[in-house]
């Protein structure tokens, strides 16, 4: 019954395409477009990583900032591409679709020097295994996307400085990561602050007393 | 009061039982009557399994939480390039009417969900400085997630349901409610058995249910889950209205906007039904999953607006209480239903098959008739069929089984529906397509009731670009409706119920697809039913002249029984039912007594009892259809033949046979043919019409099974009984025939004629003596065939027993 009436309307109303100021999806995979910003850690307690299918536990891993097309940042509710970094999956910190900067933790220590840095195609997380990684780098590689230049790489590292030592990660993203964040990515203050947050841990018996 | 459906007595409203007829509902859109309390935002980074990078919380609680009793949880996951903190509206919402929510931050993959749930349970005594201590019912726990926050729910709850993920402080069965919006789909996401709803919005760019991309149609979800499941569509809006945060970009893409003011509206006057029938068991908020939202929906939710549109669809998941008529998933010829009565109709282009637009485009082709429907992928396996009628009067009719005719233990009948997107018949008949829906019981009485007599029919596609998917909308009528204008109509015994389309009955024409026709009682979860069972098997013989007990039990489950209403129902001579009271010997056992018979009788019983919430509830199922059967007189065995062991019967077949003639052995083939799985008796071996794997049917023939001979001379008025078993799947009257001879098979006499009856073991009894004289040359015969070579026909013979009743008054 509502229809027809609805139907009536459409002659005097706009139709609405509220989204159209969202730029489509680059194609994939894509490369990013630098490396601005790398630094290693080291946790005494590690973290389950969930943007793998593996779940692996990390102790050490990279933090990145990287440059890329702000296209390819758009935070889309439908899925994302993934980010690679050589054999791995790299977790995004932001989104960066207004700065262009995005930063990033990849588990390990992947020598960047001869790891490619891509776009990939848009999967669920928890679903990406090493045989997917490993298709998606060869198809990366066909694509023509290499390293980044070592000299590129050089002066990142030269950025980060020396490597943190941290308890948890939850140290890192308050510290380091919170820094970066808005330093690279200013518009995104809010996850900085997100992860400076007051932390609640159950109460113990001397809290009680 | 005396629940006889008639205003008098002391009645203050009437009706038939079972429930109240008057509920009074606020606005379920409106905030609650409690004072809401915010909290947050905050880290829970320390507890196991909870992303670091993801760790905080918002927190919304009843501001006097501490003088109430312990609360059930709603955690809230957002999806990608959405924020925790933007679902402030739900979170004030639900705690203002009693619970607590929280919302977390989110990496989609399901841990965070289960592992945020666990941190709120762990850390009761330190959050918002132990508010929530003692008051977090981790026994009522409802997910909801939004985008790819609902795949996170619907994976986390399948990461708990396997084992992958193991909870501290709850269980998957404290998980009442998954409620995913506008969900990207992974093609294992899997609800289980989970109280489930789904959100859907057909203005939606993002998780826009394209034909072309599996993990955007939200359906597969809802089709996929097995227990309670509900859908509930919203047209004229866009994935971001569904969250609090900004209104831009919408990812809205349509006509005739609703904006998200109103489609929060929607969310909220349905978010607190739904939670308070699957926390509470609230009755009334059930009239808000099924009823036509044009006449039933939030007061302040504005439906003059002719741009709001909402269709829902319901199913009940008991396991008691409902019966599928047909619901496609087995039976794949078009003249038979899942439940194994015939199909007849003389609407056009009707096609069976799976709800899934078979192309990328949702443009009407007609080598697509499933052309909209998204509720399954290629993986999946939601049935259903599809049809149209054009400016002609026609109709589907399905035949109800003998063993379901009786309606009048049910509440409603219930099918879903919906328009075929984009059909040229839909596009001529711009607005909600309706038709009647027709019962006829066995004496030929009819009553028909307009879908749109409830204040809509199947509602248009939303016009996004022509026509978008299809929206599923389900019909429910009560049943008592259908008795209303003294139409005369047996509920007890309904015949087949029928779809009437066409000018003289609703929209001039349509394209419909139509799927889950159902009787449901619509018990709520965690609801365990009155049941009514035998302890032992009924007795087959009675002693003449002395009364004879029965037991039964009675288990109330979670409902009273409506006094007086344990009853025995008997009768010996084929004429009226007589009743008598049980009488209660224990908690649960009940006694019944069969006054004293006469040789001369026929006995026939059944019991009833009835719940104030079940209703009526009849053993043998089926009642008063279906009865128990009783012999008078002392059993004296002549033949007992279960087929273990080869007692000398024959099989002789036409020469025009091809295939299919009688076999002796545990039945090997896997049904799909209307084979039987297995023999009638349990012992293991029957007689079956070609007995192997694969193509057995019967083609041509006969193929007659012959027994032994049975020396009857002597005996008085022997009985022949025997299981019989025919499949026929376009039910085009092949027979399967019984016969009996007293010349040793020279010439023979039909006892029993059998054509287009469900597949399904039936016992069969018949006096000898009724047919041929008794000689000591009786034989019997049973003969099945497939002429002209058309169908799939399945027989089979088990259980043969011929037997002396010496009775004397």
């Amino acid at each position: 019954m509502k229809s027809a009436m609805m139907i009536a309307l459409l002659g005097a109303a706009a139709v609405a395409v509220a989204g159209e100021d969202v730029p489509p999806t680059p194609s994939m995979p894509a490369a990013v477009d630098g490396l601005v910003y790398a630094r290693s850690f080291s946790l005494t307690e590690g973290f389950m990583f969930d943007l793998r299918k593996e779940r692996p536990e990390v102790k050490e891993g990279l933090l990145l900032v990287l440059k890329a097309d702000k296209a390819l940042l758009v935070p889309r509710a439908a899925l994302m591409p993934v980010l690679y970094v050589g054999d791995q999956t790299a977790e995004r910190l932001n989104m960066g679709d207004k700065s262009g900067h995005v930063i990033a933790i990849v588990p390990g220590k992947p020598d960047l020097t001869k790891a490619p840095i891509w776009f990939g195609t848009p999967r669920f997380p928890e679903k990406i295994d090493h045989a997917v990684i490993k298709a998606e780098r060869e198809t990366a590689e066909e694509a023509g996307i290499r390293p980044l230049p070592a000299d590129q790489v050089k002066a990142a590292l030269a950025l980060g400085g020396e490597p943190i030592k941290a308890t948890n990660l939850r140290e890192v993203l308050r510290t380091e990561a919170a820094e970066l964040i808005l330093k690279y990515s200013p518009q995104e203050k809010h996850i900085a602050e997100g992860f400076r947050v007051p932390e609640v841990r159950r109460k113990t018996k001397m809290d009680e007393d | 009061m005396n629940q006889n459906g008639v205003l008098d007595g002391g009645d203050y409203l009437d009706g038939y039982s079972r429930e109240a007829g008057l509920y009074v509902v606020h606005d379920t859109a409106q905030p609650g009557p409690l004072d809401a309390t915010y909290f947050g935002p905050y880290s829970v980074a320390g507890v196991p399994g909870v992303p670091a990078a993801y760790a905080n919380e918002v927190l919304y609680y009843p501001t006097n939480i501490a003088s109430m009793e312990p609360l059930p949880l709603i955690v809230i996951g957002h999806g990608s390039g959405h924020q925790y903190t933007w679902y402030d509206h739900i979170g004030y919402h639900m705690a203002s009417y009693g619970c607590i929510v929280i919302s977390h931050q989110n990496n989609f993959g399901g841990y965070a969900t289960a592992a945020h749930t666990r941190a709120v349970i762990e850390l009761q005594d330190s959050i918002a400085d132990g508010a929530l201590n003692g008051k977090v019912d981790s026994s009522r726990i409802i997910w909801i997630g939004h985008s790819m926050g609902g795949h996170g729910v619907v994976l986390a709850y399948d990461l708990v349901y396997d084992g992958t993920y193991v909870p501290e402080y709850y269980t998957v069965d404290d998980i009442v409610l998954l409620s995913p919006m506008l969900p990207i789909v992974e093609a294992d996401d899997h609800p289980h058995h989970v109280n489930f709803h789904l959100w859907t919005a057909s203005g939606d760019s993002d998780v826009s249910g394209h034909a072309s991309m599996d993990y955007v149609q939200t359906f597969h979800m809802h089709d996929r889950a097995t227990g309670y499941r509900m859908s509930t569509v919203v047209q004229g809006t866009g994935h971001a209205w569904f969250h609090d945060g900004p209104e831009e970009p919408s990812w809205f893409e349509g006509p005739c906007s609703i904006g998200q003011e109103n489609t929060h509206l929607i969310q909220l006057g349905l978010f607190l039904p739904l939670i308070k029938h699957y926390t509470e068991g609230n009755i009334p908020a059930t009239d808000f999953f099924w009823r036509q939202y044009e006449r039933f929906h939030p007061i302040s939710v504005d439906t003059v607006d002719p741009c709001i549109v909402v269709t829902n669809e319901y199913r009940n998941g008991s396991e008691s209480g409902n019966f599928y008529i047909d619901d496609y998933q087995t039976e794949e010829s078009l003249y038979t239903s899942s439940s194994g009565g015939a199909v007849t109709f003389t609407v056009e282009n009707v096609t069976e098959g799976r709800l899934d637009d078979n192309n990328s485009s949702f443009t009407w082709t007609p080598d697509d008739p499933f052309n909209g429907a998204t509720q399954a992928a290629s993986y999946d396996t939601s049935r259903g069929v599809v049809f149209d009628w054009n400016g002609v009067d026609a109709y589907y009719e399905w035949e109800v089984i003998p063993t379901q005719q009786n309606f009048s233990d049910d509440l409603y009948l219930s099918f879903r529906g919906a328009q075929g997107t984009q059909h040229p018949y839909t596009l001529a008949e711009l607005g909600d397509v309706t038709f009647a829906v027709t019962l006829r019981d066995g004496s030929g009485t009819t009553s028909s009731i307009n879908i749109g007599a409830y204040g809509g029919g199947l509602e248009q596609p939303y016009q996004r670009q022509g026509g978008w998917h299809n929206e599923m909308e389900v019909i429910r009528i009560r049943l008592t409706d259908f008795l209303t204008n003294g139409s005369g109509l047996d509920l007890t015994e309904v015949a087949a119920v029928r779809f009437d389309v066409g000018p003289s009955w609703g929209s001039n024409e349509g394209r419909i697809v139509v799927d889950e026709l159902m009787l449901t009682n619509n018990y709520w979860p965690y609801f365990s039913p009155l049941s009514l069972s035998m302890p032992a098997p009924p007795p087959e013989f009675l002693p003449p002249g002395v009364p004879t007990v029965i037991d039964v039990e009675i288990d109330p489950g979670d409902d009273t029984i409506v006094p007086g209403s344990a009853l025995l129902h008997y009768r010996y001579d084929g004429g009226a039912w007589l009743d008598d009271p049980l009488e209660q010997i224990g908690s649960t056992l009940w006694q019944g007594t069969l006054p004293p018979p006469t040789c001369d009788d026929t006995p026939e019983f059944f019991f009833s009892v009835e719940g104030a919430i079940t209703g009526p509830v009849y053993v043998p199922h089926g009642a008063p259809a279906v009865t128990f059967v009783a012999f008078v007189g002392e059993y004296i065995s002549v033949l007992d033949d279960d087929f273990e062991e080869d007692l000398g019967w024959t099989v002789e077949d036409d020469p025009s046979l091809m295939s299919g003639s009688w076999e002796r052995g545990v039945p090997a083939d896997d049904g799909l043919e209307g084979d039987p799985l297995t023999d009638y008796d349990g012992s293991g071996s029957c007689y079956l019409t070609g007995n192997y794997l694969g193509n057995s049917d019967v083609d041509g023939g006969p193929t007659m099974l012959i027994s032994p001979m049975v020396d009857l001379a002597g005996t008085t008025n022997p009985v022949l009984r025997y299981a019989r078993w025919w499949a026929n799947d376009d039910q085009d009257s092949d027979p399967f025939d019984v016969e009996v001879s007293n010349d040793g098979g020279s010439t023979w006499v039909l006892v029993e004629h059998v054509v287009n009856i469900p597949p399904g073991w039936v016992q069969s009894a018949a006096y000898v003596a009724d047919f041929v004289s008794l000689t000591a040359q009786v034989k019997v015969r049973f003969s099945c065939a497939d002429v002209p070579n058309n169908s799939k026909d399945e027989g089979g013979v088990d259980a043969v027993q011929v037997f002396e009743l010496v009775c004397e008054d």
